[in-house]
């Protein structure tokens, strides 16, 4: 877990490209993409320490189910002994750069065992990235279940 | 485009720009519950991108496809919240949408997250996201 936390504060303390004009708007998409990973293994393994570095204070989070939680509530969810994510895998996975706002949309599939059973959920998830000090911060992030 | 750092071009405060934007939602909702094609084609933007709630992804031209073809009785919006950060906005809300599909009545309760962004002058939506609210 140690090795996570470090990987994330990397990622976060490098210096971002957003002053430099265009061509760095891929780094910026590429590091985004890299914390969305980050922020998935966090999950698996419950390191919430890692996931307090990726998401803004005031985060909105809407669960697949239409749950909306703050980020406290979000932490205290993911550190949930109810609820233990096995495996999330995104499909696919686009940010898109608005200055200093990046929108990362996606579809991920997520196994586990919540309550004692195993569930599988594919989700379309659009999570919206702010750049604040040098850092990008998660501010929104919406889950929706696929209908199959 | 170019972009400058947040709020260094803004030509609006934040409390009017969050009372424009949540003024914008409502003349959304209510251009989907008339089939106002018009009016929704210059609230997004060319690049929008929709979530809808059965998990579909959609794009301008299909949700406005979408808006011509559905029955739809009434769309209101309730619990709206908007933050601004610079040139873009997020919305988060609750949407309440009764009609009438595959001839039988429905209604639908939702959980939305709305991005909007300043562009030439005037705030169009770049993405969008239901996801129902099941209890």
């Amino acid at each position: 877990m140690a090795k996570l936390f470090c990987v994330v504060l990397l990622l976060l303390t490098v210096p971002h490209a957003f002053t430099q004009g265009a061509a760095s708007t891929q780094a910026d998409e590429s590091r985004i993409l890299s914390l969305e990973l980050a922020w998935n293994h966090a999950v698996q393994v419950k390191d919430t320490k890692a996931l307090e570095m990726l998401i803004a204070p005031e985060m909105a989070y809407i669960e697949y189910d239409g749950t909306l939680m703050n980020r406290a509530e979000y932490l205290g969810s993911v550190a949930s002994r109810s609820v233990q994510a096995e495996q999330i895998l995104c499909e696919s996975m686009v940010a898109h750069l608005y200055g200093p706002v990046a929108l990362v949309s996606g579809v991920y599939r997520e196994t586990g065992v919540k309550n004692g059973k195993p569930y599988l959920h594919r989700e379309r998830f659009t999570d919206t990235w702010v750049l604040r000090a040098g850092n990008w911060l998660c501010v929104a992030s919406q889950s929706t279940l696929i209908a199959r | 485009m170019a972009w400058l750092p947040l709020c260094a071009q803004n030509e609006f405060s934040e409390s009017e720009a969050g009372s424009k934007i949540l003024a914008l939602e409502n003349a959304w909702a209510q251009a989907a519950q008339i089939k106002d094609v018009k009016a929704m084609d210059t609230l997004l933007d060319d690049a929008f991108l929709n979530v809808a709630p059965d998990g579909r992804l959609m794009t301008k031209a299909d949700v406005l496809a979408d808006v011509k073809s559905a029955s739809v009785q009434q769309f209101v919006n309730e619990a709206m919240t908007a933050k601004l950060y610079g040139n873009t906005a997020i919305v988060t809300g609750i949407f309440r949408m009764k009609g009438i599909k595959d001839g039988k009545p429905y209604l639908q309760r939702g959980r939305f997250v709305d991005v909007w962004i300043y562009k030439n002058g005037s705030w169009v939506a770049i993405s969008s996201q239901a996801t129902p609210i099941a209890h």
